[in-house]
């Protein structure tokens, strides 16, 4: 009894690799007549939102400045330490990056900087192609960073609205002079 | 007033939790002291309150059924037992959120772009409070703003109001230039007219300020926010006070000090010489390359430092003898290894012979009478303890705003205990500002100058007298005789009386004929004050070394036992200002042995006669000297010194007069770069640590001569890597104060390693990322740096308390996060050490009881030149610099030169007739075949024969000196053309050089050398 048993089971066993190979093989089969899932892509891009955390850019306001005022919070948001700046005080009364630095080895691309951006001025894009072959090369400056546009916030300029003394188009902003500010007060003025 | 014993600690209830509260100070230190988050603004735990900003608002109930409870300003109510208070409560929580939003309507929307953010306190209570989002959508009012000079930046939009800066600058610290105008939403801060803030604690300003209405200006033009800076607690070099400072860094550039409460010393609040002046450890005349060694090549060795090289290359000068020199402003650890190096009989500290002299009296002075802290001074934090206030204060011979600047703010508190006391007799706490200030109105404790220039304490004083140098010893003398009858007869007699009563009496008779010269108002200043100086219970007696006269010291010590003799019932403290910061250590050193720069000089010309005689060569001894520069010694000694030396071997840090004459110059490291010990004028010592590694080949001091102890010196025994050895070594050798050093360090280190930079540092994988993306090793516990208490890493643990890197609580960015590691408000910090005090004790030098030999034994040693003696006419030359140029390291700093007003020579009336000059004349002083120029000055009150000089050239050294009527001339007409491009050059290169040092600054930013950080520093030829 216990033999013939065994001997059947056997028996169904190899039919049913046989079955699963037929699958298998019509399974392949069916696929060369479907749409295929994966894109060819160096030739052909994916589509990326606009607001997807790529590349990191430095954008500039609406006037054509600068618009990173050095002010450090991006450097102390990344949680792999990877952006490094020198504040400077140029001449115009703005303060820019003396240099900013991204190590894009470290960079996880994960938006911290961006957020904490008072500026608008750092801001990541939807480029993801940033291999390499030599990793050096993903060490960028602030010529490699900073773009000519506004990026995602078309009308925002710092300087409109800070207090503080800065050349806009050439032109001195004085104190008084920025978004919702009165005229500087006559301390000398005996009005109440 | 009532006396109480100790500390009175009561129970309240806040928010029904009970806590224990001091009764001495107001609710809201009381609250802080517990470490609750209570914000606030016009408070200052130094400055009391004034109840201006609203900020601090509690509910207050009746009692524990109470729910409805009334609001109260908790800086203005007094801790009164069992209260009971809520901060948690929605009314008073609504409220603090809402006096926030009030003082936001006008705030700018500069928090990116100001130089405070990061460490705000403005920021730090508007999270504290919860309020977070603007509601007022109306105008921001504006101001316009002043240039307030070189060091402080103003931005007046920032303001809200809260009346520190004002009541830090005027009334704390006196200053008379800054002031506020205007009312309500209108209130200005600032100079009447623009222009440079004249006293010399303006930086505080910046502390102060809770916001960023006054800003750094030197840290600003390179800027870097608070987490982002590698600090490390240090002492500052400037003074012989020894202020507790922190130095920080960034990108391998030093950025900026800032204060490190000592509850001892400084407190809150540093002098703008120790704020600003540790510039010079960035200027160009920095010295960051050996001179006068070559390499295999015959190249200098610049840049990359080989130690074995080095070795080989001082291993030529190895047959020589030298005579080691060491310097005030060097550390301990530098001067103690030096001395131990050349043997005691060949151990210089580069003093003269008056020089010396002067030192051991200070070390006699300093042995018998110990010296209060600045604490011990104010004496507010024991206020209503029973303790003795100081109610008589003498300044003699010291222009403390010069010598040591953040003394004189003590003395200016000091000068309140009678305020204080006036207000305490009515209740009024101390802690009440605006009440005590009102009630007491001028009153102050008597102060007593006896100046030999003008000083800034003058118009605070009950007496002014301003005499010659030798005048004021005899004074001194005087008022000792005078004290002295007094306390025998009871009664002060007036001198003349005395005079005439005892004209038996030779001395006095002598005495009296020597002081025809002195008019009635010193007859009547020295009654006045020997009549208050015999009623007074504690008066304090601040004089200094800055006159250098033996002989006042001499009169002060004779003072001293007349006051301090039990019988009078007067506890009279002394307290003596050294001219540099480890002055006091240095004492430690001298002995009989010690050589003078007479003896050095004789050594050298007398070696070379020797060996004249003998074929061989003619040179045999060499010097080794220490971060000195000879300031007070003539061009003349200095060139015997020069020609008769073999080589000379100058450790130094920046360019100076005998770097440039040296044969070999080894860069050391300035006080941001390296480790050690200065003593304070109290005999403190206390440990600085470095910021930042140096830069080979630029070392720390010790480091070089533990190198030059193999290859010059036979001492292999002398083989350190780090200072604990150095310790260790001489703690075997049974020093004191090395023992004392190495328990406190043990007790320091029983934890990890404390981080240099804060856990929001940013940047580690970017900033040399240019260089190579590879990143360096961080800096790591090692077999180097185990012995190191701190790490140049954001790892490591956080010291809570003593040697704070830097302050920092969760939720108090600014630097008010310190009252969350004292033990209480205004009290010591916590983790508190053992004070570490150098012992000085004359036995080393010489036997106590001896002490009627001590003058001939000091005058044989250390002979005075024949040229003191005095002739008639003669001149005496006072130093009278501005603050900002009275030490030598941070004299050279371009905001420093930008500030300085041009050459002065300030003559009396009469003289300036005797000699023709003219207000605006320039002035021709030789000295020692030096000239010098300046412009005339008249000033009323200067005593004849006295003139101050205010000379850019001529260093703090050379002061009290005589000089011969020739030496003073009218300038011709060259030499005041000469002496007018001369002063537009100053200025102009100062200019220049301010640029310059911003530009290499911001080069170097990018090219941090690797090794540097690796912590190797190693590299190779």
């Amino acid at each position: 009894m216990a033999k013939s048993t065994r001997k059947a089971s056997t028996i169904k066993s190899a039919l049913d690799m046989f079955i699963s190979q037929l699958r298998t093989m019509a399974l392949v089969l069916k696929h060369t007549f479907t749409k295929a899932d994966t894109v060819e892509y160096p030739e052909q891009k994916p589509y990326l939102a606009p607001r997807y955390r790529g590349r990191i850019v430095l954008t500039r306001d609406p006037d054509g400045e600068e618009r990173c005022v050095g002010c450090n919070l991006c450097a102390a948001a990344c949680p792999v330490d990877c952006i490094a700046l020198q504040q400077t005080i140029d001449d115009d009364g703005r303060k820019r990056a003396d240099f900013f630095r991204i190590n894009f080895s470290r960079c996880i691309l994960c938006g911290f900087c961006e957020e904490a951006c008072p500026t608008y001025a750092i801001q990541l894009t939807p480029d993801v192609e940033l291999a390499e072959y030599d990793r050096q090369n993903l060490v960028y400056e602030k010529q490699h960073l900073l773009i000519k546009g506004v990026g995602k916030y078309p009308e925002y300029s710092f300087y409109h609205h800070s207090g503080i003394e800065v050349d806009i188009n050439g032109q001195r902003k004085s104190k008084g002079q920025a978004v919702s500010e009165k005229p500087p007060v006559d301390i000398k003025g005996l009005m109440p | 007033m009532t006396a109480q014993n100790k500390s009175s600690k009561v129970t309240i209830y806040i928010d029904d939790i009970p806590y224990q509260v001091s009764t001495d100070n107001n609710l809201l230190a009381g609250v802080l002291s517990n470490k609750l988050n209570l914000p606030y603004f016009c408070w200052h735990p130094s400055m009391g309150s004034v109840g201006a900003c609203r900020q601090c608002a509690v509910t207050q109930y009746q009692d524990e059924n109470d729910t409805r409870g009334r609001m109260i300003m908790s800086c203005m109510t007094p801790v009164v037992d069992g209260m009971r208070i809520g901060l948690k409560d929605s009314a008073s929580s609504k409220f603090r959120e809402q006096i926030i939003a009030a003082m936001m309507t006008n705030h700018p929307h500069d928090c990116p772009v100001c130089a405070e953010g990061g460490e705000c306190h403005l920021q730090d209570m508007t999270v504290i409070t919860g309020h977070t989002s603007r509601d007022y959508c109306g105008e921001k009012r504006t101001f316009t703003n002043q240039y307030l000079g070189e060091l402080v930046g103003h931005e007046m939009n920032r303001c809200i109001t809260c009346y520190r800066c004002v009541r830090f600058y005027k009334d704390y610290a006196g200053g008379k230039d800054f002031d506020v105008f205007g009312s309500r939403n209108q209130v200005y801060f600032g100079r009447q007219k623009e222009g440079c803030l004249e006293s010399p604690f303006s930086g505080n300003l910046v502390e102060v300020c809770p916001t960023g209405v006054f800003t750094n200006k030197l840290f600003s033009a390179h800027y870097t926010r608070k987490w982002d800076l590698q600090s490390a607690p240090s002492i500052c070099a400037h003074c012989s006070v020894g202020c507790n400072t922190s130095i920080g860094e960034r990108y391998g550039s030093v950025r900026r000090v800032t204060n490190r409460y000592n509850h001892d010393l400084n407190g809150y609040f540093l002098c703008d010489r120790g704020r600003f002046g540790i510039g010079f450890v960035n200027a160009s005349h920095r010295i960051r390359t050996i001179k006068g060694i070559n390499t295999k090549a015959g190249e200098p060795v610049t840049g990359a430092f080989n130690e074995k090289s080095f070795t080989k290359a001082m291993l030529e000068h190895n047959r020589e003898h030298f005579i080691g020199i060491g310097s005030a402003r060097a550390s301990f650890e530098g001067n103690r290894l030096l001395k131990y190096l050349v043997g005691r009989e060949n151990f210089s500290l580069g003093y003269t012979n008056e020089e010396m002299k002067l030192a051991l009296r200070h070390k006699q002075l300093l042995a018998q009478y110990p010296q209060q802290s600045l604490a011990g001074m104010e004496n507010l934090s024991r206020r209503g303890h029973g303790e003795l206030q100081h109610d008589l204060v003498l300044i003699i011979g010291e222009n403390l705003e010069q010598t040591a600047p953040r003394l004189a703010l003590t003395i200016k508190q000091v000068l309140r205990n009678s305020a204080l006391d006036k207000a305490d007799s009515i209740g009024v706490k101390h802690w009440q500002d605006a009440a005590v200030r009102t009630y007491a109105g001028d009153t102050t404790t008597p102060l007593f100058s006896l100046q030999a220039q003008r000083t800034s304490f003058d118009e605070l004083a009950k007496g002014t007298l301003c005499l010659s140098p030798d005048n004021i010893t005899m004074m001194v003398e005087r008022l000792t005789q005078m004290l002295h009858d007094d306390f025998a007869t009871q009664t002060v007699v007036p001198l003349k009386e005395q005079a005439s009563e005892k004209t038996t009496n030779d001395t006095i008779d002598n005495k009296r004929q020597a002081n025809e010269s002195l008019d009635q108002d010193s007859d009547k200043f020295l009654l006045l004050l020997a009549r208050t100086l015999s009623k007074a219970s504690a008066p304090l007696i601040v004089s200094g070394l800055s006159l250098k006269s033996t002989a006042l010291l001499s009169a002060i010590d004779d003072l001293m036992a007349c006051l301090s003799q039990k019988s009078h019932g007067i506890a009279p403290e002394l307290t003596m200002v050294a001219p540099e910061c480890n002055s006091v250590g240095n004492l430690h050193f001298l002995s009989e042995h010690s050589l003078s720069i007479e003896q050095i000089l004789a050594r050298l010309t007398a070696d070379q006669d020797s060996t004249a005689l003998t074929p061989k060569g003619s040179k045999t001894t060499s010097l080794l000297i220490l971060e000195q520069d000879l300031a007070q010694i003539s061009a003349e000694q200095l060139n015997v010194l020069r020609e008769h030396c073999k080589c000379m071997i100058v450790l130094e840090h920046s360019k100076t007069r005998l770097t440039d004459i040296a044969d070999i110059v080894l860069p050391v490291a300035a006080v941001s770069e390296s480790g050690g010990h200065f003593v304070n004028y109290q005999g403190r010592l206390q440990a600085f640590y470095s910021a930042h590694l140096p830069v080979k080949p630029i070392m720390p001091n010790w480091q070089y001569l533990v190198l030059l102890a193999k290859s010059l010196f036979t001492h292999s025994e002398i083989d350190f890597s780090n200072l604990k050895q150095l310790y260790r070594f001489f703690a075997k050798h049974g020093e004191p104060w090395a023992l004392q050093i190495l328990t406190c360090d043990k007790n320091a280190q029983e934890k990890r390693q404390v981080a240099r930079q804060t856990h929001r540092a940013s940047g580690r994988t970017a900033v040399m990322a240019n260089q190579s993306v590879h990143e360096v090793k961080t800096y790591v516990e090692g077999k180097n740096n185990k012995d190191e208490l701190y790490a140049y890493s954001m790892e490591g643990t956080r010291a809570a308390g003593h040697g704070m890197p830097f302050t920092w609580a969760p939720a108090w960015n600014s630097n008010q996060s310190v009252l969350q590691y004292q033990q209480e408000v205004n009290g010591e910090l916590a983790c508190r050490q053992n004070e570490n005090f150098l012992h000085l004790n004359l036995s080393a030098f010489f036997d106590e009881s001896e002490s009627h030999s001590l003058t001939e034994k000091l005058e044989q040693l250390w002979p005075s030149p024949q040229w003191l003696e005095k002739e008639q006419n003669c001149l005496v030359l006072m130093q009278n610099l501005p603050w900002f140029l009275v030490d030598q390291q941070s004299k050279n700093l371009p905001e420093f030169i930008l500030m300085f007003a041009g050459n002065k020579l300030s003559v009396s009336s009469t003289l300036a007739q005797q000699y023709d000059f003219k207000v605006g004349d320039i002035a021709k002083l030789t000295l020692s075949g030096q000239s010098f120029f300046a412009q005339i000055n008249l000033a009323d009150k200067l005593p004849n024969g006295v003139i101050q000089a205010s000379i850019f050239e001529l260093p703090m050294l050379v002061n009290n000196c005589t000089l011969a009527p020739e030496q003073l001339t009218k300038a011709n007409q060259a030499e005041v053309a000469e002496f007018s491009q001369c002063e537009e050059l100053r200025i102009v290169t100062a200019t220049q050089e301010k640029s310059d040092i911003l530009v290499r600054l911001k080069s170097q930013d990018q090219m941090i050398p690797i090794a540097f950080v690796n912590g190797e520093g190693e590299q190779n030829d």
